[in-house]
C-alpha cells in the first residue's frame, strides 16, 4: 500500500467522504500557464462542514469547480491530482458516470444567484429536472418534489413561486430556489461557493441558518467557501486557508480563530470586523495576490509578510505538521522565534515609495 | 401583455399606411400617367386624352386623390388595371398566394436549417466543421440574388435539365389528378425557392452561431452542467432557448428582405407572384396596379414585424413582464 500523501489529512477510523490530494488545476493561456490550484489536499468528512477561506483570487472557486469537473479550456485538471468521493476516482470517471454524480451525489450551489439560474424557464421548472434526470421521475412527480423542497428552503407560497420566472423573484429567494435545486437528490456533499456574498447582511444571516438548518436535518457535508471569516465561524467545524493557489492553513475552527499559525491567517482575523471595532479602523493585508501566471519561488506570501527572512525567499515552505489535525504552510513552525522581530513588509514599504 | 400587443398592432397598421401614402406621392412626383402613353399615339386625340383624365380623376389635386384612393382601399377597391383591363384586387387576389407560397416555403425551410447549422456550429465551435461552414456561408451571404438565380437557372434548369425553367406549373398536368399536380407544383418551386434559402441561410446560421457562442458561457449554463444534464440537453434546451431571441428579431428583419429579394427571383423564374406584378406595372405605368402592390407589400411586412413581436414575447419571459408594467 502506498502511504497517504504528503499535505493529505491523515485518514481517520473510516476514509472520509471526499479527499482531494495534490489537485493542481492550470490555465494554459496566451499570457502563460496559471496555477490558479497548485497542488491542493483537503478531506471532507461525513455530515461534516469545511470551510474554505481565503482572498479573492487565490482558488477557491477553481478548486470547487475541479470537484464538479466544470473547468472549461483553457483550464485543465493536470495529471496526478486526485479527487476520490464516495470510494470512486472522479477525475478518471466517463463523462456519463459523472453525470451520475453531478447534482445526484454532489451538488453546487452557485455564488450569484441572479446569474445561475435559466431566466427562461420557470424556477419550479428548473428545480423539478433534477429529478427528471436523475430518479426519471415523472412530470407531475418531479414538480411537486420541487415545490416541496422550495417549501423546505423556506420559501414563502411555495406553490406560486415555482410558476414565477427568476426575474420575478428576490435574490435570496433565487438563492432558496438554488440551494432547493442542491437539495432535490438528497445530495452525500453540497458545494457551496460564497452562496451569501451577492446577498444583504440580513438576508446572509438566513440563508447560512437555512444551510446548517437543512445539514442537521439530512446529514450532508458541506464545503463552504467564502471570503469571510465570520461565515466559517457561524458554520464550520473545520476550516482551510488558501493562499495563492495553495492550503496555506488548516485547523478546527475554535484553535484558528484562537491561535493562528500562518501569518495570512493572522492578517485575515484582524481584517474581521468585530463588534465594538469600527470598519474603518481595520487592518487590512498590504499587497494583493500575486498572477497566477508567475508566483513567486519560496513563500508565496512573502513580499505582504512582516516576519519574512531569506529563508522565505529561498525555500518553498511545506504544509507542516502542527499536530492535532493542524497544519501551516509557514516556515514560524520550526522558526517560532521569528515571531519576535516583525518588521514592515516588503509590500507596504513599496506603497508609499512610488 | 394584451394591450402591448394592441398597441402593436395599431403601430402596424401606422406603418402600413405611411407605405402606402409614401408610394402613392412618389407616384404622383413621377412623369407622366397611364394615360401618357395614349398621347404619342396619332390616331388618338388629345381632347379624347384629356377626357379620359377627368373620368378617371387623374386632373384631380394629389391630396384629394389620395384621399379617395385610401377610403377605397378600405372597403377593399384598390382601383382599376388600366394595362390588363381588370380590378386591381383580383390581379393581387391571384398573384399574392403565389408569393405568400414562395416566400412562406424559403421562411420556413431557411430558418429551420439555418438554426440547425448555426447551433450546430456554435456547439464545435473552432473545429473544421465550424470553419468550413462558416466560410461558405459567408460566400452565399455574399452574391447578389439576381446571380445567384441566374446561375441556378442555368446550370440546374438550362444545362442539368433537373427543374423547370420557370413558372408555377405545367399546363397539362394544371388540371389533372390532386398528387401529380402536388408534385408539379414542388417541382416549380424548387428553384425559385432554392435561391432565396440559399440567401437567408447563410444569415440565419451566421446569426444562430454569435448568438448560441454568447450565450454557452453564462453562468447558468454551468449551473445546468452541474446538475447532470447532458451536454446535448444543456445546449438545446437551455442555452439555445435563450439564443432564440435574436433569431425572432432576425425573422421580423427578414421579411422585407425576403419580399425585395422575390421581386427579382420571381423576375428570374417567372414566377406569377407579387414581384412580377411590380416589374410588369413599373413597364406600363400602371399606377393603379403599382400603388396597390406597393400597399400590400406594406402591409405583409408590418404584418411580419407584428408576428416576430409576439414570437419574443413566446420567447422571452421577461418582455412579458415588461409589457405588463
Ligand atoms: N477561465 C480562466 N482563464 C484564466 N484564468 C482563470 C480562469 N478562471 C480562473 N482563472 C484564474 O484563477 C485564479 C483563481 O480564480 P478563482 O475564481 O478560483 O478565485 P476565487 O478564490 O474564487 O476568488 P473570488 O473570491 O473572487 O471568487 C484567478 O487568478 C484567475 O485569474
Ligand atoms: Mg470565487
Amino acid at each position: 500500500m502506498t502511504p497517504p500523501p504528503k499535505g493529505a489529512d491523515a485518514p481517520g477510523a473510516e476514509a472520509p467522504l471526499l479527499s482531494v490530494t495534490d489537485l493542481r488545476t492550470y490555465f494554459h493561456t496566451n499570457n502563460g500557464v496559471a496555477r490558479a490550484v497548485d497542488g491542493v489536499s483537503f478531506t471532507v468528512a461525513q455530515g461534516e462542514t469545511v470551510g474554505l477561506v481565503g482572498e479573492s483570487g487565490c482558488g477557491k472557486s477553481v478548486t470547487a469547480l475541479s470537484l464538479m469537473r466544470l473547468i472549461q479550456s483553457p483550464g485543465r485538471i493536470e495529471p496526478g491530482s486526485s479527487v476520490r468521493f464516495e470510494g470512486t476516482e472522479l477525475l478518471t470517471l466517463s463523462e456519463a458516470d459523472m453525470r451520475r454524480v453531478r447534482g445526484n451525489r454532489m451538488a453546487m450551489v452557485f455564488q450569484e444567484p441572479m446569474s445561475a439560474l435559466n431566466p427562461v424557464f420557470t424556477v419550479g421548472d428548473q428545480i423539478a429536472e433534477v429529478a427528471r434526470i436523475h430518479s426519471r421521475a415523472s412530470r407531475r412527480d418531479a414538480w411537486r418534489q420541487a415545490v416541496a423542497m422550495l417549501e423546505l428552503t423556506g420559501m414563502p407560497a411555495p406553490e406560486q413561486r415555482a410558476h414565477e420566472y427568476p426575474h420575478q423573484l428576490s435574490g435570496g429567494m433565487r438563492q432558496r430556489v438554488l440551494i432547493a435545486m442542491a437539495l432535490m437528490m438528497n445530495p452525500a456533499l453540497i458545494v457551496a461557493d460564497e452562496p451569501t456574498t451577492a446577498l444583504d447582511v440580513t438576508i446572509q444571516a438566513q440563508i447560512l441558518e437555512l444551510l446548517a438548518d437543512l445539514q442537521r436535518r439530512t446529514g450532508t457535508s458541506i464545503l463552504m467557501i467564502t471570503h469571510d471569516l465570520g461565515v466559517i465561524a457561524e458554520t464550520a467545524r473545520r476550516v482551510i486557508v488558501m493562499y495563492a493557489g495553495e492550503v496555506v492553513e488548516q485547523s478546527a475552527v475554535g484553535p484558528l480563530f484562537a491561535t493562528p499559525h500562518h501569518p495570512y491567517t493572522e492578517g485575515l482575523l484582524a481584517a474581521m470586523p468585530r463588534m465594538g471595532r469600527r470598519r474603518d479602523r481595520l487592518r487590512v493585508i498590504p499587497g494583493t495576490v500575486p498572477p497566477p501566471t508567475d508566483w513567486p519561488t519560496g513563500c508565496r506570501f512573502r513580499a505582504r509578510c512582516q516576519y519574512s527572512w531569506d529563508r522565505c525567499a529561498n525555500e518553498h515552505p511545506p504544509l507542516y505538521d502542527l499536530g492535532d489535525g493542524r497544519r501551516s504552510r509557514c516556515h514560524l513552525a520550526v522558526e517560532p522565534g521569528r515571531r519576535a522581530h516583525p518588521h514592515e513588509p516588503l509590500a507596504a514599504q513599496a506603497v508609499p515609495a512610488r | 401583455m394584451i394591450s402591448g400587443l394592441v398597441s402593436r398592432v395599431v403601430q402596424a397598421a401606422v406603418v402600413a399606411i405611411l407605405v402606402a401614402a409614401v408610394a402613392f406621392f412618389v407616384l404622383q412626383a413621377a412623369p407622366g400617367d397611364p394615360l401618357s402613353a395614349l398621347v404619342e399615339n396619332p390616331s388618338v386625340s388629345p381632347a379624347l386624352v384629356a377626357a379620359e383624365r377627368a373620368r378617371l380623376g387623374y386632373d384631380r389635386p394629389a391630396a384629394v386623390q389620395f384621399l379617395s384612393y385610401v377610403s377605397a382601399a378600405a372597403g377593399g377597391d384598390l382601383g382599376y388595371s388600366a394595362s390588363l383591363g381588370m380590378p386591381v384586387s383580383r390581379v393581387i387576389g391571384a398573384a399574392l398566394p403565389h408569393t405568400l407560397l414562395l416566400m412562406g416555403t424559403a421562411i420556413l425551410v431557411s430558418f429551420a436549417v439555418g438554426i440547425a447549422l448555426g447551433v450546430a456550429q456554435a456547439a464545435r465551435a473552432g473545429t473544421v466543421f465550424d470553419r468550413a461552414a462558416s466560410a461558405v456561408s459567408l460566400f452565399l451571404h455574399s452574391l447578389p440574388e439576381f446571380w445567384l438565380a441566374l446561375v441556378l437557372l442555368i446550370v440546374l434548369s438550362g444545362r442539368l435539365h433537373l427543374f423547370p425553367g420557370g413558372g408555377l406549373e405545367t399546363l397539362a398536368v394544371a388540371h389533372s389528378s390532386g398528387w401529380h399536380w402536388f408534385l408539379d407544383r414542388l417541382h416549380h418551386l424548387a428553384l425559385p425557392a432554392l435561391t432565396l434559402v440559399l440567401l437567408t441561410t447563410a444569415g440565419v446560421a451566421r446569426f444562430q452561431r454569435a448568438a448560441l457562442l454568447e450565450v454557452l458561457p453564462r453562468d447558468f449554463v454551468r449551473t445546468a452542467v452541474a446538475k447532470g444534464l447532458s451536454r446535448r440537453r444543456v445546449v438545446l434546451r437551455h442555452a439555445w432557448r435563450n439564443a432564440l431571441l435574436p433569431i425572432v428579431t432576425l425573422l421580423g428583419l427578414a421579411l422585407p428582405a425576403l419580399v425585395g429579394g422575390a421581386v427579382f427571383v420571381e423576375q428570374v423564374f417567372s414566377w406569377p407572384g407579387m414581384g412580377r406584378l411590380v416589374v410588369t406595372s413599373i413597364e406600363r405605368r400602371d399606377y393603379a396596379l403599382l400603388t396597390g402592390c406597393l400597399l400590400v407589400g406594406g402591409v405583409l411586412v408590418a404584418a411580419g414585424s407584428l408576428l416576430a413581436d409576439a414570437l419574443a414575447l413566446a420567447v422571452d419571459p421577461r418582455q412579458r413582464r415588461a409589457n405588463r408594467d
